[in-house]
């Protein structure tokens, strides 16, 4: 049976060379290109977008983490900030961009963060009234809904229980999964198409515009009027070469880690200056609980809950779905030891505490092959850390009776008692914390390195509008603000180039007008539609 | 989450260009025809530290050593890109040359008794060295990858088989 979800054909994979011709010629086709393409596309401007991954059906959307991470994530998911400690930084690499993979969490930008914003760019959002209009309008074209309860996972309502019991404020994340069926796999892609990312709630309407969007090739040269690259593909051949024209712009919406590194590579801007510095991840770093008397590994969304306690102190924990392939690494046990704990890895919980990172890092452009980038763990974060990880720890052995905890540390034991957990972290060097990152962001801040509407400081004609535009990080999963700040900059780019802005929410717009969206996958079935198809 | 610091990434590199000709090791067998990436002697060093890591006769189906997470593991390294893929071959070799390190001389790891293998691996397991310690780590992570991948496996630990068309 075929499940044709996404608009079958709205973009174009090349089987060699091409070339092309465009007002706006935009890289990447992720949370902040699409809704940068859309916007401009709808303003009546000629847009290209180029895109070095695929589109993904899915029906075609692999069960096994790692063919999904293979084909979807940046380096094929061993992208790695070097430093102290040293850091994977994933990325999507699709059709739609890291939308594809992420979790699909739906924050609000702080009021305070604007702020904090506003002061670090020169006012680059003082008109906090539209910006918080981009956002109602971006949150309305994703279905952005708070996760019911039925829908949260067997992790989740440990959370939950956990955080109840301790009296901690905690809730159930916001999401823009209108179709959700609660198979807790949204970071291998959704096979039920039930996530509103970026491949089906927006790009169709970029080609019903006549803009283009072509994937498979990726940009390897940037300059004011063309960007030109090869063409590769689904095996990673290099099949081919394109070169495209800008006639007025070309806009870099690759990602925190790409934007700035093509815009290195390419000579656009020197290196040492702006572009590149100042980027924050938001590092994540997991405790494990083990509940012996609980099975936790009941399906549902893929992250449903998490706790707010230590907001102020710019800690999140968020619940994270145990994948029994991360247990393993997880745990110090191997060999027969390890039996009894692997056999009941359904026994496992698993929390993210993601820090609101004050330490900045820099892209330093290609090393090798792969992305350079530098991050190290500042001294408060490394602090503010281990703080996270004690709450942790804390919410598995204190409010949900765990057995005991693991905290992801290299060289770490388990932990029964909380002094344990204070002795393990008490003056632990930065390099022994595993951390990871999938937030990367600010790395080409408008009012730093760019112009208040993107346009890059020292190189005419091109922009950025991505995750790396945000003055600093947000505290939160950024994508709806990446996704507000990109719709903000674009609206000044299109008036600049003499588009006239149309609204970006059109009710139920292109989104779900495929009848067969949301189809069952065989062990879940999702509710019906919310939203009717219309426009 | 595979990651290797920069020491580890020399470590790495300098195992894979100085030691991936050593040794004499057995063929996969026929099973294993057709890899596309592993040599005979990659395949041997994951054998033995997957059947050290995940023993088999245990509560969970086959082994980390055996033909289908060997399997697995091809398939794992002809998936990444091209300079991961080459870093991530002195991976095996940093196991299996480790011993010269260490006080187990210049016994290959393959070659090592079973009480020595067990010795020796703990001795990584256990190490304080952020180097040793993020090797060992990511070992786990390729097991992981792979074994833990396996749709039986996952089923014998009460995870459901996820959505999803099988590739
Ligand atoms: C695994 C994961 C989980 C996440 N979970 C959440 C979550 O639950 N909630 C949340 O708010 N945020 C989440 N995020 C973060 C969020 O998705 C990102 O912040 C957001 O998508 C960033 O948008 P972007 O436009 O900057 O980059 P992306 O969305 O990453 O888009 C960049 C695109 O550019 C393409 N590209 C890069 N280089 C080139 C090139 N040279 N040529 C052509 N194309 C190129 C890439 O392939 C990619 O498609 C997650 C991210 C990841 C990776
Ligand atoms: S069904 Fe829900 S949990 Fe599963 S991948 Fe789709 S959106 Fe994520």
């Amino acid at each position: 049976m075929t499940l044709p979800v996404l608009q079958t054909g709205f973009w174009e994979e090349p089987a060699g060379d091409w070339e092309g011709e465009a007002d706006v010629v935009i890289v990447g086709s992720g949370a902040g290109g699409a809704v940068a393409a859309t916007t401009l596309a709808e303003a009546g401007l000629s847009v290209l977008v180029i895109e070095e991954g695929f589109a993904w059906d899915p029906n075609t959307h692999s069960p096994d983490t790692s063919v999904a991470i293979a084909r979807m994530f940046q380096e094929g998911g061993l992208r790695t900030a070097l430093g102290t400690p040293p850091m994977p930084v994933a990325g999507g690499k699709a059709l739609g961009g890291s939308t594809v993979v992420n979790s699909a969490i739906s924050f609000r930008t702080p009021e305070s963060v604007l702020a904090e914003w506003n002061e670090l760019s020169g006012g680059a959002f003082e008109d906090t009234d539209a910006y918080y209009r981009a956002m109602d309008e971006v949150e309305a074209v994703l279905s952005v809904e708070p996760t019911p309860d039925r829908l949260l996972s067997g992790y989740d309502r440990v959370h939950k229980d956990a955080a109840e019991a301790l009296g901690w404020s905690n809730y159930n994340f916001r999401r823009n999964t209108p179709r959700c069926a609660g198979c807790g796999r949204c970071n291998n892609g959704c096979p039920v198409g039930g996530k509103a990312s970026v491949d089906i709630a927006l790009l169709p309407r970029v080609a019903a515009a006549g803009g283009r969007v072509v994937t498979g090739s990726v940009a390897r040269f940037v300059a004011a009027n063309k960007v030109e690259g090869v063409v590769e593909d689904r095996s990673r051949n290099i099949i081919g070469s394109f070169s495209v024209t800008a006639k007025k712009a070309v806009i870099l919406s690759a990602g925190t880690i790409a934007s700035p590194r093509l815009l290195l590579d390419s000579d656009v801007v020197p290196s040492g200056g702006e572009v590149g510095a100042g980027l924050m991840v938001h590092p994540v770093f997991t405790v494990l609980g083990y509940f012996a008397e609980r099975v936790v590994a009941a399906p549902g969304s893929s992250q449903g809950h998490y706790v707010d306690e230590f907001g102020e102190d710019r800690i999140v924990l968020e619940s994270n779905p145990t994948i029994p392939g991360a247990i393993f690494p997880g745990i110090p046990m191997w060999g027969k030891e390890a039996w009894p704990y692997l056999s009941r890895a359904s026994n496992f919980a698993s929390t993210g505490v993601m820090v609101r990172d004050s330490g900045r890092g820099r892209i330093v452009g290609s090393g090798g092959a792969g992305a350079s980038i530098k991050y190290d763990l500042s001294k408060e974060d490394q602090e503010r850390a281990a703080r996270g990880m004690t709450h942790a720890a804390q919410l598995w052995l204190e409010g949900g009776g765990a057995e005991f905890v693991n905290l992801n540390v290299y060289g770490g034991q388990e932990c029964r008692t909380m002094d344990e957990v204070r002795g393990l972290l008490q003056d632990l060097p930065a390099g022994r914390f595993i951390g990871y990152s999938s937030h990367p962001q600010a790395s080409c801040s408008v009012g730093r390195a760019a112009r208040q509407d993107g346009e890059v400081i020292g190189a005419d004609g091109v922009y950025v509008i991505d995750a790396s535009s945000l003055p600093a990080n947000v505290g939160r999963n950024p994508q709806i603000s990446v996704m507000s700040v990109a719709r903000v900059l674009a609206e000044r780019v299109a008036s600049k180039l003499g588009g006239t802005v149309k609204p970006l929410w059109r009710g139920a717009g292109a989104l779900f007008s495929v009848p067969q969206y949301g189809v069952a996958c065989g062990l879940h079935t999702p509710p019906p539609p919310a939203v009717d198809a219309a426009d | 989450m595979l990651v290797f610091g920069a020491a580890t990434t020399g470590v790495l590199a300098a195992a894979y260009a100085g030691l991936r000709q050593v040794g004499t090791y057995p063929e996969p067998g026929p099973q294993l025809e057709g890899l596309s990436v592993l040599s005979r002697k990659e395949v041997a060093i994951f054998r033995r530290l997957g059947d050290q890591l995940l023993p088999p006769g245990g509560p969970l189906p086959g082994s980390g050593g055996d033909d289908e997470t060997l399997r697995r593991m091809d398939a794992f390294y002809a998936s990444m890109p091209d300079h991961k893929r080459t870093l991530s071959r002195g991976l095996p070799l940093a196991f299996e040359h480790g011993t010269g390190l260490d006080r187990f001389g210049a016994r290959c790891f393959t070659k090592l008794g079973e009480e020595r293998c067990a010795a020796y691996l703990t001795g990584w397991s256990d190490s304080q060295l952020i180097v040793k310690a993020q090797l060992w780590t990511a070992l786990k992570t390729f097991y992981g990858m792979t074994y833990f991948e396996r749709p039986e496996v996952l089923a014998s630990m009460g995870f459901a088989v996820p959505c999803g068309r099988p590739s």
